[in-house]
């Protein structure tokens, strides 16, 4: 260098010294990786610091908010026992190893995501275990009494008990790979992942605010409740879900119909308006063998009274009907 | 020509269509967001897509060095015939794995499904029976490169690099094997092959294939485009080996991943606007003078597109900070597209658009149909990425941030009007990138069919 700090030209214009600069620093950094991933792979072997053992799955998970970390870990209680029994350390390990194969073999990953990783199609899995969905929706729609129960029915026959317009495909999963699954679900949800994915479940729902109209409030619970599977326009989904606005043609599987016919709603290939009763029927307790599920216990009586009445007034449905929290309140 | 050049252009040609054969799962794959349950289901469009974007650069990376070999070394490449047999195999192992993808879909959890069906990991989703081809395919190239060196004895600072790439290019792809049970783990070495293929090895053979292109491009000196080099093997590889830690924030690994990777990959851009600065330098330098404009273009699409797509993109949504709402979602597949397009696909077209036109006698190419193929392309990509960043920001905003990440926010995210408007956007940018596709063909098929 020269008095002024400058690279002479004949450093700078040497290919050498930029070769030995490259070969250096890339030295340096696989050394320094060496020594991080030694580190890493200790802390998440199964049983490490971070990745819990694979016999958590006999034990209770929870999430909670962590106020020193800023955000929320997973928490390990006491024994809850998956499907009713106990798995002894290599007995959790084959589990998991099945499990594994299954998620492999389906290539689940081309549709959701792990940790955040795959494809963008379908719902994360890293914290599915702990979703609410299994509980407000899937025990009612599969008629199970646990939360293993309804996902392993479900993972049998995903195409059975759709609850969005992207229906999960039936992969032939049976019981045993589904038992698997479910408790390699219930592992991967102990594991440490600094917080991902963000504020998992620990939002509160949506509400409509009391100052809404009731024909807006009808609307917007539509949206949050209702359209994932009969759709914002009420049109619902051919072949999966019925439309709500009557007079819409609607070709089902006979399984489907049936229950539509019986309850009033569909004749002559269409749907038709049903009574009041019966509408309110469906929303409060589902149809049995069906994807409605009952929305009884999962909302109070003003929102389902604005959801029947938005309905009964929306997509060209002019029934002129008004129900009010009193009228869901004496059906059910 | 040598033996070797004509191998280099088959690649090329197989390169191209196996682009046609990704595009068209792609439109299958962005359909399915717009209308859900029309032909195949959504995994194995998504599949045929990303594992064709691997197959169809792997071969333009290996047609650009089996068309640029003979002329580095002045001698015929050894090996031709093996590496023409490789090609071969190749081709019809990723026509039979497609269409067992197909046909086959999916098997049961066993040891059987891995080996011939699918091995449902992303982007080595191929059956182990065909990863094992691929380890062949790239040991015989490998081989090819280091005995072609050998017999010449002669050595360019560029083949050196290229050399010592091949280890690692080999090596990592071992990763493609194992079901290992903890997902972390599994994650854990699965990064090694994605991040350290697509942004370290993948970067530093690109930046040997462009520094051999701007050679005949631009005749820019040696020297130059040597000392360019190694300071971009510095960079990317300075950068990019510890930024392998933004891949580490959420998948079970320590805590101190969130500084390393942030801090690493916040400056993994560096490499990727040294190259904007010497193309566009060099090119400045011949005052933009070459007999070949549509390679040219396409090799400035290169420089900026990465430095765009992959560096800044990237640096967007690298941030443990930001990260943490927007890992998984449509930003990343903006993020994705964006990339890719820009740090190889344009790359690899300027050196096909410069191999065609030498093979054809080397006469300037004519005609308009490759401006509308590069310009419909690139605009249909920026389409694309456009309107999946749309989609993500909505998607990271109501799913994450104020949703709650449970199934029903994924839900309520994907319904939400922004997010759905952005993916029906992205849909019709596909047709016009698939638009600029025929053009593209129909341009160097043109080209071919000129008399030499």
């Amino acid at each position: 260098m020269d008095e002024l700090g400058r690279v002479p030209a004949s450093v700078a214009g040497d290919p050498a010294f930029w070769r030995a600069g490259a070969i250096s620093t890339t030295l340096v950094m696989l050394v320094v990786l060496a020594f991080l991933t030694i580190d890493s792979l200790d802390a998440i072997r199964a049983g490490g610091a971070r990745v819990p053992a694979y016999t958590v799955i006999n034990q209770e998970i929870g999430y909670a908010h962590d106020a020193r970390l800023g955000h929320a870990m997973p928490v390990i209680g006491g024994e809850q026992l998956l499907f009713g029994r106990k798995y002894a350390p290599a007995e959790a390990q084959a589990l998991i190893a099945k499990g594994k194969r299954v998620i492999q073999s389906r290539a689940c990953i081309d549709c959701h995501t792990f940790f955040g990783n795959g494809a963008y199609y379908g719902p994360d899995l890293t914290k599915a275990w702990l979703d609410p969905a299994w509980r407000e929706t899937w025990m009612p729609m599969t008629r199970q009494a646990t939360r293993e129960g309804a996902m392993v029915e479900f993972l049998m026959q995903p195409d059975r008990y759709p609850n969005w317009s992207r229906v999960m495909p039936n992969l032939g999963i049976d019981r045993e790979e589904a038992i698997a699954l479910v408790a390699y679900l219930k592992w991967m949800s102990a594991v440490d992942t600094n917080g991902f994915p963000a504020n998992f479940a620990m939002m509160q729902q949506t509400r409509p605010a009391p100052s809404l109209s009731l024909a807006d409030a009808g609307e917007r619970a539509h949206t949050t409740h209702c359209a994932a599977c009969h759709q914002a326009d009420g049109l619902g989904v051919p072949g999966l879900f019925p439309p709500i606005a009557s007079g819409e043609p609607f070709t089902a599987p006979e399984r489907l119909l049936k229950p539509l016919i019986e309850r009033g709603f569909y004749k002559d290939g269409k749907i038709v308006q049903g009574t009041v009763r019966q509408h309110l029927e469906i929303v409060l307790r589902g149809i049995p063998g069906t994807a409605m599920p009952g929305f009884g216990d999962r909302l109070d009586e003003a929102t389902i009274a604005a959801i029947v009445t938005y309905q009964r007034n929306a997509f060209g449905n002019r029934s002129g009907d008004t129900v009010t929290a009193d009228d869901v309140r004496a059906a059910r | 020509m040598y033996a070797s050049q004509r191998l280099g252009l088959k690649y090329f040609a197989a390169a191209i269509v196996f682009l046609g054969v990704m595009l068209v799962a792609g439109l299958a794959a962005a359909a399915a967001f717009v209308q859900p349950g029309v032909l195949l289901p959504f995994s194995i469009t998504k599949i045929i897509h990303i594992d064709g974007l691997i197959v169809w650069l792997l071969m333009g990376f290996m047609g650009a060095v089996y068309w640029f070999l003979p002329g580095e070394l002045g001698c015929e490449t050894v090996g031709v015939k093996a590496g023409e047999v490789m090609f071969w195999i190749l081709c019809a192992a990723v026509i039979v794995v497609f269409g067992v993808f197909v046909v086959v879909q999916y098997g049961a959890g066993d040891e059987f499904a891995l080996w011939f069906i699918n091995q449902g990991r992303k982007y080595v989703e191929a059956p182990r029976w065909a990863a094992i081809g691929v380890v062949a395919v790239l040991s015989v190239f490998a081989y090819n490169i280091v005995a072609t060196a050998l017999r010449a004895r002669r050595m360019t600072g560029v083949l050196a690099v290229l050399m010592i790439d091949l280890v690692p290019l080999v090596a990592l792809y071992f990763v493609a094997f194992p079901a290992i049970d903890n997902m972390s783990v599994d994650l854990y070495w699965w990064w090694w092959l994605v991040h350290m293929w697509v942004e370290a090895t993948w970067e530093v053979l690109i930046g040997c294939i462009v520094a051999l292109a701007l050679m005949q491009l631009l005749n820019t000196p040696r020297r130059i485009v040597e000392i360019w080099l190694y300071i971009e093997v510095a960079l990317v590889l300075g950068t990019g080996i510890l930024g392998l830690g933004h891949h580490y924030f959420w998948i079970g690994t320590p805590t101190y991943w969130l500084g390393i990777g942030g801090l690493f990959s916040a400056f993994e851009p560096l490499p990727l606007l040294g190259m904007v600065v010497h193309a566009v330098y060099d090119a400045g330098t011949q005052h933009m003078k070459t007999t070949n404009r549509p390679s040219l273009y396409w090799m400035m699409a290169e420089a900026f597109g990465n430095f765009l797509g992959g560096g800044m993109w990237g640096f967007m949504m690298t941030l443990p900070q930001i990260n943490l709402y927007s890992h998984g979602t449509q930003w990343t597949v903006s993020h994705g597209h964006f990339a890719f397009w820009g740090a190889y696909a344009c790359g690899v077209l300027s050196v096909v658009y410069l191999a065609v036109q030498k093979a054809r006698g080397g006469a300037e190419p004519a005609g308009s149909a490759w401006k509308w193929a590069f310009a419909l392309l690139n605009i249909g990509m920026l389409g694309m990425v456009g309107a999946l960043l749309m989609s993500g920001m909505a998607q990271a905003f109501y799913e994450r941030a104020i949703g709650g990440s449970t199934l029903q926010a994924f839900i309520e995210a994907q319904s939400n009007p922004w997010f759905a408007q952005g993916m029906a956007v992205r849909l019709a940018f596909g047709f016009v990138f698939a638009a600029g596709y025929v053009c593209l063909v129909y341009d160097l098929l043109t080209m071919w069919r000129r008399k030499a």
